[in-house]
Parts: C-alpha cells; sequence; structure tokens
C-alpha cells in the first residue's frame, strides 16, 4: 500500500518539481494599487480616532461648563480670609444706605439753603428787588434737577413774583414742618450750621448728580450685557443624507460559508433631526434623532431553503447558505437533491441613532461658516433583514443572529454652512461614522463604517 | 544588484526594487498559489496578498535561512488562511478508503491535467497532499498549520490520493484509447 502511495506521489512531486507559473500582468498591477491604498488607509483609521476624541472632548467639555460659579467659588476660597467673611449682598446694602444717606444730607442741604434763601427774602424783598432776583436764579438752577422731588415740591411754589410765595398759609406751613423735620435729622447726622456757602452746596449737589449718573450709565451697561447674551443660541436641524456603506468584507458577516465571497456596500439614506445649543461662538453641542438604513450586498450566493419535508426518509436534506463555488464544485456535483436559489444577498440593517456631537467653528464670521463636528452616537437596531435578491425576485431569508440590539459609533464631520438670514441657514456636513459593536462575535473581519453628506436647514432661535 | 540590497530597497519602499523581486519570483511563488488554489483566479487573488503580505513584512526579514523559503512559507499561509476557514462541511466517512492502484504510470501525464487534478480536489484534501506530498511537511506540522489533528491528516491525505489515482487512472485509460 504504502508502495503503491510512493507511485501516484512520485508522479505529482515530480511533475511538480521545478513547477513554475506565469500569473496575468493585472497581478502586479492590483498590488501596486493595493500598496497605494494601503497608504491611504490611515485615513479611517485617523478619523476613528478622532471621533473617540471628540467624544471625550465632550464629555469633559460638558462637565466643564456645567460647573456650577466655577469663578466664583475660586475666589470665595483663594481670597479668603476672616475680615472679608461678610456676604457680598449686605455689603452692597450698606453702600446703598450710605448712598441714601448723603442723598437725603443733600436734600437737607438744599431744604436748609431754601430756608436760609427764604430768610433772607423775608428780610430782603421789601429793600432789595434785584437780590431777590439772584437768589431766585440760584434757586431755578436748582429746580432744574430731576433727582431732587421734595426739593422742587418745595421750591415750586416760588412763582417769579415773590409776593405768591407765602400766599397759601398751608403750604408755607408744609414747607416749614418739612424744612424742620430735614434740619432735624441732617443736624443729628452732620453738626453742620446752615451758613455754609450756597456755592459749597450746589457743588455737592451736582457731585450727587454726577454720581447719580454714573450709576444709571452702569445699570445701562448691564442691560446691554444681557442683551448680547441672549442671541439666537439654540439651533434646530432637519437632516438628510445619502449613506455611502463600506462593505469590504461585509459577507464575513454572514458566516463561513460565504465569507471569502466578494460583498459591496450599498448606498442608502439616513433622515432626522438634530437640536443644538451654541456655548459660546466657537463652540457647540447638539444631539438629535435619525433614521440610518444600512445595507450590504454578498454575491454569488447559494440558497437551499430547508426542504426536508418533499424529501424521502432515507436522504438527507441539504439546506442553508453557500458560496456559489463551493456549491457548484461540492455539493451539486454529488448525488444530493437541492431545492436551492441563487443570486446575491443583501443584508439590511436599520438603526435609530442618537447622535451627541461638538461642533467647533473653524470659519463662521462671514456669510459661508465652516466648522468640525466630532462625537458618538447609539445606534439602536430597529430592523434586521437578510434578502436574496434572485432573478425570481426577492426574498426574505430571516434575519441575522449576531447583531447587537444596541451598538456605537464615532463621528466626525466637516461643516459648511451658508447663512440665508440671521435665523436661517445651509449646511451640508460630509461625516465618517465608524460603527463599533455592531456585531457579536470576535472573530468577524468586518468593522463596518459609513459615509454620509448630510444637509439641512439650520433654524435659529 | 544583490538580493540583499534589494531586499533593503524594498524595505524601504522603493516601487521599483518592489517590481523586480516580483519579477524575480513571482513565476516560482504562482506557481505554489497554483497548487494551493482551486483556480487560476483564485490563485492570483492568493499571489497578490501573499506579495502584499511580504512586501508589509520584508522588514522581519533577518536573512537567516533563504529568502525564497521565507516568501514561500508567507505564500503557503496565505491559501491555507484562506481555504481553512471555508472547509466546514466534512463530505465523506474517510475511513475504509479503498485504494485504487494506477495501473501503468509508465504513460506520459500532462502537468497540466495533474494540476487541474489537485485544483479540483476539496479545499481540505488538496491543502494537505500539498503540504505533505510536494513541500515535504510532516503530519504533525501539516496537522498544526490546518488545526486538525494528525489522524485527520493522514485520513485527509489517503482521501486526496484516492481520488487522484482515480483520475489519473481514468485519464491514462482515455490516452490508451484514443492511441489504440
Amino acid at each position: 500500500m504504502s508502495d503503491q502511495n510512493k507511485h501516484i506521489d512520485r508522479i505529482f512531486q515530480e511533475g511538480f518539481k521545478h513547477f513554475e507559473a506565469q500569473p496575468s500582468n493585472a497581478v502586479w498591477d492590483k498590488i501596486q494599487g493595493q500598496l497605494q491604498t494601503k497608504k491611504k488607509r490611515i485615513f479611517p483609521f485617523w478619523l476613528k480616532s478622532a471621533g473617540i476624541a471628540a467624544s471625550l472632548l465632550l464629555a469633559f467639555g460638558l462637565g466643564y461648563f456645567l460647573q456650577p460659579n466655577q469663578t466664583n467659588q475660586q475666589n470665595s476660597f483663594t481670597n479668603f480670609n476672616i475680615a472679608d467673611a461678610k456676604f457680598s449682598i449686605p455689603t452692597n446694602f450698606s453702600t446703598n444706605f450710605e448712598k441714601a444717606n448723603q442723598l437725603l444730607n443733600s436734600i437737607i442741604d438744599e431744604t436748609n439753603t431754601l430756608n436760609t434763601t427764604i430768610t433772607s427774602f423775608n428780610s430782603e424783598i421789601a429793600s432789595n428787588s434785584s437780590s431777590t432776583e439772584a437768589n431766585y436764579n440760584e434757586n431755578k438752577t436748582t429746580k432744574n434737577e430731576p433727582l431732587q422731588n421734595e426739593e422742587i415740591a418745595s421750591i415750586e411754589p416760588i412763582p417769579s413774583s415773590p409776593d405768591a410765595v407765602f400766599s397759601t398759609e398751608e403750604e408755607n406751613q408744609f414747607s416749614k414742618n418739612l424744612a424742620d423735620i430735614l434740619q432735624t435729622s441732617f443736624l443729628s447726622n452732620f453738626n453742620l450750621s446752615g451758613n455754609t456757602s450756597e456755592e459749597n452746596k450746589l457743588a455737592s449737589l451736582e457731585n450727587q448728580i454726577e454720581e447719580k449718573r454714573q450709576f444709571d450709565e452702569l445699570l445701562e451697561q448691564n442691560e446691554v450685557v444681557q442683551t448680547t447674551e441672549s442671541l439666537d443660541r439654540w439651533f434646530l436641524k432637519p437632516v438628510l443624507s445619502p449613506i455611502f456603506n463600506a462593505g469590504n468584507n461585509a459577507s464575513s458577516a454572514l458566516g463561513a460559508e460565504v465569507a471569502s465571497n466578494s460583498s459591496s456596500g450599498d448606498v442608502s439614506f439616513s433622515y432626522g433631526m438634530q437640536v443644538g445649543y451654541k456655548l459660546n461662538k466657537k463652540w457647540s453641542i447638539r444631539a438629535g434623532i435619525n433614521q440610518v438604513n444600512t445595507s450590504y450586498t454578498t454575491e454569488d450566493v447559494i440558497y437551499a431553503p430547508a426542504a426536508s419535508a418533499f424529501m424521502p426518509a432515507n436522504e438527507t436534506s441539504i439546506y442553508g447558505l453557500f458560496s456559489q463555488d463551493y456549491y457548484e464544485n461540492d455539493i451539486s456535483t454529488g448525488d444530493n437533491r437541492i431545492f436551492s436559489e441563487e443570486g446575491s444577498l443583501n443584508q439590511q440593517m436599520n438603526f435609530v441613532e442618537i447622535p451627541l456631537e461638538v461642533e467647533y467653528a473653524l470659519l463662521g464670521d462671514s456669510k459661508f461658516g465652516v466648522s468640525l463636528t466630532g462625537g458618538a452616537s447609539t445606534l439602536f437596531l430597529t430592523q434586521n433583514a437578510l434578502v436574496m435578491n434572485t432573478s425570481d425576485g426577492g426574498i426574505n431569508i430571516g434575519e441575522a443572529q449576531n447583531i447587537n440590539q444596541t451598538s456605537f459609533s464615532t463621528n466626525i464631520g466637516l461643516g459648511i454652512n451658508y447663512r440665508i438670514s440671521k435665523k436661517l441657514q445651509f449646511n451640508v456636513e460630509p461625516a465618517f461614522k465608524y460603527q463599533i459593536n455592531t456585531f457579536r462575535g470576535s472573530n468577524l473581519n468586518f468593522n463596518p463604517y459609513f459615509f454620509g453628506v448630510y444637509s439641512g436647514l439650520q433654524f435659529q432661535f | 544588484m544583490g538580493l540583499k540590497k534589494l531586499i533593503k530597497a524594498c524595505v524601504d519602499g522603493d516601487i521599483k526594487s518592489q517590481r523586480n523581486l516580483y519579477e524575480l519570483f513571482s513565476p516560482k511563488l504562482f506557481g505554489l498559489c497554483m497548487k494551493y488554489s482551486r483556480n487560476k483566479v483564485e490563485a492570483e487573488d492568493n499571489l497578490q496578498d501573499a506579495f502584499l503580505c511580504i512586501l508589509e513584512k520584508v522588514g522581519q526579514f533577518k536573512h537567516k535561512g533563504s529568502f525564497e523559503g521565507w516568501m514561500k512559507r508567507i505564500c503557503i499561509n496565505t491559501c491555507l488562511a484562506k481555504y481553512r476557514k471555508q472547509q466546514l462541511f466534512t463530505l465523506v466517512n474517510e475511513e475504509n478508503i479503498e485504494d485504487n492502484r494506477v495501473e501503468d504510470y509508465e504513460e506520459t501525464v500532462s502537468l497540466q491535467f495533474l494540476l487541474g487534478c489537485i485544483q479540483d480536489l476539496p479545499n481540505r484534501y488538496r491543502l494537505v497532499f500539498n503540504l505533505y506530498v510536494l513541500d515535504g511537511y510532516a503530519h504533525k506540522e501539516v496537522a498544526d498549520m490546518l488545526g486538525i489533528t494528525e489522524g485527520t491528516s493522514k485520513s485527509n491525505l489517503a482521501r486526496a490520493r484516492a481520488i487522484l489515482k482515480t483520475k489519473v487512472e481514468a485519464y491514462q485509460k482515455q490516452i490508451r484509447e484514443v492511441g489504440q
């Protein structure tokens, strides 16, 4: 027996001793092409890590932005000492009190002046009308200040004719009472006599008014700041995109029977809605919900349905998926009786995608804007189908068992915006999404990823 | 240019040298691929994959042993990787294989026919026959390379031989009939 074996072995050994064969020229061309694409192949992997980097940035960035009152906390800890250990609000109140006090004092001053003026009126009225006029002018200047309501009230009764001032006894009495009250409080605060020169008092009054003006300005500035902050921060964007699936090894996800068949990714589509929030001029975060359909086609597949019902009991039924080569060489040549369909096998997976992405504006001041986006998506499987495309039409042959219900993707994109109006902009965003954890089982050499060109109108509000 | 220099240039990624290396060795490597593959198209695919692998790993070649042997091993491994995982269906009861003796070895059998016989063998039989008979690996090594037991390797070989014998015999018979 071993002799006979040696004979047959020798035929082949001798035949193939110096066996050489010439491959067709196309082989080197393909090798050369592959060598070049291998250099380019770094691209998707770079994109993949960029997507991961962006998700990390997003996670840490969110933490940073959501940290409550970070600067206040810092100040209170770094500048803390016991002497300063009082609330800032009471301090503000106390300065307010001081200001109010000063205001009150100046009113008192003014009333005091009025009193002196009135006294001087009384004494001078009969003899000197020109000095009355001068005094009146001074009063008039005071009267122009809108702040001093009480003062105005007390001054208003003073008409051009000095006689009318004291025409009503009641008014006279009221102003006298008011003056008394104010003077008492004034004297208790500042032990000042009533004969300070009127110029000084006017000057202090002017200071007072200046302070008030500054204060008003400050208030206005605050208001301006508030209005700039209320710019359109939210945006809403319905998007639609063709999806270009990369599926060179998609056949391996179907099982070892057809793993080495040629396969390709199909062009499918995605649509959805994004909502975003601008943190500042450069950064924004966005989330959304998209329907994503992915589809891969594996060529030259034979599908043999389980046909045991039609088989005689003593014959075994052969059924399942086979590659055409295997089927033709190893199955159909035997005595097997098989019902089969040949064609291509289409694997369809539809997902609901929840992306969380961060967007960084590279350019954005003119009508055109360019931004980088990155982040991650969670993908929920909604449809899972295997469809045989045969010459007789499509046959749904079932579901793949190795797809995870929940999977993820890392995303990276380049957005280009065209601003139509303040509220509306057109947005085109080529994006790359690298899927993670799509399939169960580690021995697959198929990691799906896809490109999309997401376009849509962005509404800002 | 010596082989060492050529290898060095290939390590550096010089495309002309890579081309030269290919021209120099592709006939031998392709012959190997033809034996291990099922047809010419697949043999070309395998050669392509193998040569890409060679160019990728050429920097790891340590100049111990023959460079040609190193390349051949990569070629064989590429083919094994491809056909090993496809073999899911064990077809026959591998015991009880009858020995069909080829009666007349003197008849000339064309190389093309022999190649066709090998290529037509089921994957595993073809791999085992190639490794053991044509490339001189022991059953232990074959078993390791294919992830099977030595026993399976031996029975696969016996089955392969049986198929080949039948075919060669039939072929020779046909030749004789035509000749008469």
